[in-house]
């Protein structure tokens, strides 16, 4: 089995998640365009420890070009590959959960990310509101994505087998989605499966900024694969509104907020969706973002 | 306006009324290889010396000729005896010339021109790509035996249509790479990962090939394109792995070879057209083509066949022509590595045997 890693200046995290993967794995850490001196840290780790089976590479920058490197070297057509995002730290019982996935049924697996709020000190800016609110904030946002469904797989933590694609298209800003669209375009979405038993934990967005940088981000990759596949594209437009697939039971029991705090977050999600659509409809830049929410 | 004409040298065909018309009437071809002339794009040479025999003998004309590979060794040897002015920058001969055509091997004006009109900033029009409509004669090398056979010459060499290469030889090659008398070559070249058999597949087929034939199995690659976790386990083992990059020395070496086993690359065209060669056997891993297809006549060549293969050769399809006619678990197939080694060994076994008669 073979985890692929791509990492860009992400070296504070990088030991202890390398840490985490047993020794039957072997491991390809992909540098790209990284400006820290996260591979020294590596290459020092690896060389102490005597470690013989991560190899680092490294790629011109971008995750997709990171990621083709890697796959360059795994030629085994039945061999299982794990991507992993370099800044997530794995659930204890993850491998153990892994070991029971069947990739005879499913060809792509994903895993569920959960922001570790533990990660979040006092110091996050939280944009006016308190670090309480923000963290109910992404509490709420992760159990509505559960309660809606998951059908595409996360970047941080998805796997498949080695035969389900040759290499990722250059300039692909969102890597899951386009796999997800790829295997049930070619095969079906019975072979697509999000394992919410397998779960892996990140650093969320320090500040509100940050934040919806990433939300903006996604929704441009987003768009770039509806192009591609717009034969999903009610995927996206039932994201905010499909109710059959919504788990009401598991949204209430979940959502622990009052009448005003729900408001609140909601107020929040649609000053978001504001600024994503500007920024989907022009090329606002993202200090004008921050000056907008101002 | 004027209209010129851009070919993909794997496509086209002297079948094409089109493409025939124009080149008999045209007044140069220019010849363009963005890759490096190996593989497909090796093969594409022999459609240079098919087109140019062909008008000579039937035009009894002489056309000008550019080519952009003049220091290759290759191109110089296989184009040699044929009157083919050199230059740099051909390509500017087809844009700035009228009555031209561009042959060319996968480049991205192929691709551009591939399935619609294009229009360049200067007002040139590409039309679309044209495609062979004949189940063989899209490979340029047997263009060569079918224009000579159209005009009743057989030719001389009936076993290959491949031009043949003289390679001295050079014991000495052997203590460069300190590598023992009895050997057998598994030659893991590849730039696309489907073709690789990958070095952990060739170490299983080694360990078998020494017990079943008592041959020292030598593994040639680039070590740039191996994963240095397995190369370090195998190395370890004890397994003999070189990583050569001269193409040069790959020849020498291949002259004292029992056998050849190689990925479906250039390497393995080139080292079957080693003249000397026509007894060692260069087997193919092959994913795409069945065995009549990619020999190419040559019987020193054998093709070991995977699924996609045997499928595209029974309904006579082409991989890229006829994609959407395969079924996607047959296209899932494509991979080298699924081609098991006891398949290879036996294919090998029954050639060796009657080769060596002892060995029986």
């Amino acid at each position: 089995m073979k985890v692929i890693i791509p990492i860009k200046n992400e070296q504070k995290n990088i030991v202890s998640l390398l840490k985490s993967i047993p020794a039957v794995f072997s491991i390809y850490l992909v540098f790209n365009g990284t400006t820290d001196n996260g591979k020294d840290k590596v290459q020092q780790y690896i060389k102490e420890n005597k470690i013989n089976n991560i190899v680092v590479l490294e790629s011109n920058p971008g995750k997709c070009n990171a990621i083709n490197k890697a796959l360059e070297f795994i030629l085994d057509p039945d061999e299982i590959v794990l991507h992993l995002d370099a800044d997530v730290r794995l659930a204890n019982d993850f491998f153990e959960k892994f070991e029971k996935v069947s990739f005879e049924k499913y060809l792509l697996v994903g895993g569920l990310d959960i922001p570790d709020l533990d990660k979040l000190s006092n110091e996050v800016q939280t944009f006016g509101t308190s670090l309480s609110i923000y963290k109910d904030y992404l509490n709420f946002i992760q159990s509505l994505r559960i309660a809606r469904g998951r059908k595409i797989v996360i970047g941080r933590c998805f796997a498949y087998k080695r035969r389900l694609i040759k290499y990722f298209p250059e300039g692909i800003h969102s890597e899951d989605n386009w796999i997800t669209f790829f295997t049930a375009a070619n095969y079906s979405w019975d072979n697509v499966k999000v394992d919410l038993d397998l779960k892996v934990f990140y650093e969320p967005a320090s500040n509100w900024l940050e934040f919806i940088t990433q939300k903006i981000r996604f929704e441009h990759g987003y768009f770039q694969i509806m192009k591609l596949y717009p034969e999903f594209a009610s995927i996206y437009e039932s994201r905010y509104s499909n109710k059959d697939i919504f788990n009401e039971k598991y949204f209430r029991e979940n959502i622990k907020y009052s009448t005003d705090e729900l408001a609140m977050h909601q107020k929040i999600q649609s000053v978001i969706d504001i600024i994503i659509e500007d920024s989907l409809n022009s090329s606002l830049d993202i200090k004008d973002i921050w000056t907008k929410i101002n | 306006m004027n209209e010129s004409i851009v070919y993909n040298s794997s496509d086209i065909s002297l079948y094409n009324i089109e493409f025939h018309q124009k080149i008999s009437k045209c007044k140069q071809i220019v010849f363009k290889f963005y890759w490096k002339p190996l593989g497909d794009s090796l093969l594409a040479l022999s459609l240079i010396i098919a087109i140019l025999d062909y008008l000579e003998i039937t035009n009894n004309t002489k056309i000008k000729v550019g080519l952009d590979l003049e220091k290759d060794f290759l191109v110089n040897h296989i184009l040699k005896n044929k009157n083919i002015e050199f230059i740099n920058n051909a390509i500017d001969l087809y844009k700035f010339e009228e009555d031209t055509v561009l042959i060319s091997d996968m480049d991205p004006l192929v691709s551009l021109c591939g399935n619609y009109h294009y229009c360049t900033e200067d007002g040139r029009i590409f039309p679309p790509l044209v495609v062979g409509k004949n189940k063989y004669f899209n490979r340029p090398s047997r263009y060569y035996a079918r224009i000579l056979l159209e005009l009743g010459q057989i030719p001389d060499r009936i076993d290959s249509f491949l031009p043949s290469i003289n390679v001295e030889t050079d014991i000495g090659i052997l203590e460069k790479f300190n590598i023992p008398q009895n050997f057998c070559l598994l030659i893991n070249y590849s730039g696309e990962i489907e073709k690789k058999y990958g070095l952990s597949n060739y170490y299983r087929l080694g360990e078998s090939i020494k017990n079943t034939f008592g041959i020292s199995p030598i593994i040639i690659t680039n070590l740039n394109e191996e994963d240095p976790i397995i190369y370090r386990k195998l190395i370890k083992k004890g397994v003999k792995i070189i990583s050569i990059k001269s193409l040069t020395d790959l020849m020498k070496l291949s002259v004292f070879a029992e056998f050849i086993v190689s990925n479906d690359t250039g390497a393995s065209h080139l080292l079957s057209m080693i003249e000397g060669n026509t007894n060692r056997k260069v087997y193919c891993l092959s994913s795409r083509h069945d065995n009549e297809k990619w020999s190419t006549g040559n019987a020193s060549q054998i093709a070991i066949e995977n699924t996609l293969s045997k499928y595209l050769s029974k309904y006579h399809y082409s991989l890229k022509r006829d994609k959407n006619k395969i079924p996607k678990r047959i296209i899932n197939q494509e991979w080298t590595s699924d081609i098991r080694v006891n398949k290879i060994i036996n294919i090998i076994r029954k050639n060796y045997e009657s080769n060596n008669p002892d060995q029986k």
